[in-house]
């Protein structure tokens, strides 16, 4: 590879990797400031009832047992999403790094959900139980796996579906990510080249009877 | 002012039942859809005084909805809620067709206000169709 070709490669990863982040955090970031929207509205109808009160009206107790519930609700969602969060902007700390692939397969799912949910797309997940550990660069496996969904999303109308799910095969860490979207046909772009390249990992893509099939494999006989 | 009657548009339940307690509690009548598709059709089968239509829907967002509703009734007084930070999507929603925009998490009192707002818009427009419509039979009998 060429002095030119690695640097214009490089200039390639760093813009969309930057706008990978800026994607993940700015989809967190809206589904957050909702949470915060209902608990502020929620402390507000509170000091409603709390004027009532002061005016002889009281609230029947079952009101203030549905806010409760409403705000401890939301302050669970968004404990959730801060530490999805959390995980994924450190993802980069480390290039190579042992990590739980069930882990990070579940966190970037849950991360794309809000995304599949405006399309109203089901984003199906299928995980072990146990932990399968490999020597990955999570940050582009990540930036990958996002990379796929949303150019399935993009092609994608109301009602479809794509299920994500992770096997162990003869050593290697499989994770299938299959979608019934009729307007989809997977393109590999250089990116994805790339980014196969520094996870490192087999994409295997397939198309047949109504279904695209990508299928990442890390482990033994990877790049 | 007789209390406004208002449609709240978001696709988060919690939401939606929040703000309508609050704006219930101010002597407001409130109904709500968790859809664009849903606005649509309550729409068309009962008068709002405003409505307050959240930006970030899934399938028909808060724009596209606006164009639908607007198009079945072009005096409709619309309410755009948006994200925070976003007054570019808030200047877009009035430029097509709403009538002013509030950025979640929304401050009641400033809500409250708009509403009433729109509500006093709707009247004067009534009334002012009535007028017209008045000097019209007026000059017609010729009186």
């Amino acid at each position: 590879m060429s002095k030119n070709n690695t640097s214009s490669d490089e200039q390639l990863l760093r813009e969309r990797s930057l706008a990978f982040f800026g994607a993940v955090v700015a989809s967190v970031s809206h589904e957050l400031n909702n949470v915060i929207s209902i608990v502020d509205q929620s402390s507000g109808l509170l000091e409603d009832f709390a004027l009532m009160s002061e005016r002889g009206k009281t609230p029947p107790p079952e009101k203030l047992r549905l806010v409760a519930d409403r705000v401890g609700r939301q302050t669970q969602r968004g404990l959730e999403i801060i530490q999805r969060l959390n995980t994924f902007a450190h993802s980069p700390d480390y290039p190579k790094n042992e990590c739980n692939i069930v882990d990070v397969v579940r966190n970037i799912t849950a991360l794309s959900e809000r995304l599949a949910d405006l399309k109203k797309v089901k984003l199906e997940i299928s995980l072990p139980d146990r932990e399968l550990q490999m020597l990955i660069d999570p940050f582009s496996f990540q930036h990958l796996f996002f990379s796929i969904i949303r150019r399935m999303l993009d092609c994608s109308e109301s009602g479809e579906q794509i299920s994500v799910s992770v096997v162990e095969e003869g050593g290697e860490c499989i994770v299938i990510i299959e979608s019934t979207i009729a307007k989809y046909e997977y393109k590999s772009d250089e990116l994805d080249i790339l980014l196969s390249g520094l996870v490192p990992v087999r994409l295997i893509s397939d198309s047949g009877g109504g279904t695209t099939t990508i299928t990442l494999a890390l482990g033994d006989g990877t790049a | 002012m007789e209390s406004a009657r208002v449609l709240i548009v978001d696709d988060e339940k919690d939401f939606r039942d929040t703000l309508s307690d609050r704006m219930e509690t101010r002597g407001m009548s409130v109904d709500c859809a968790e859809s664009g598709v849903v606005a649509v059709e309550m729409v068309k089968s009962n008068k709002y005084d405003a409505i307050v239509l959240d930006l970030a829907m899934p399938e028909m967002d808060g724009l596209e909805t606006l164009k639908h509703l607007l198009a079945y009734e072009p005096n409709l007084q619309i309410i755009m809620l948006t994200g925070h930070g976003s007054v570019k999507d808030g200047v877009a929603a009035v430029k097509a067709g709403a009538v002013d925009f509030i950025e979640k998490p929304a401050d009641i009192e400033s809500l409250v206000k708009k509403i009433h707002d729109a509500k006093a818009e709707t009247m004067a427009r009534f009334e002012k169709d009535l007028d017209d419509k008045i000097s019209q039979l007026i000059k017609r009998k010729g009186w």
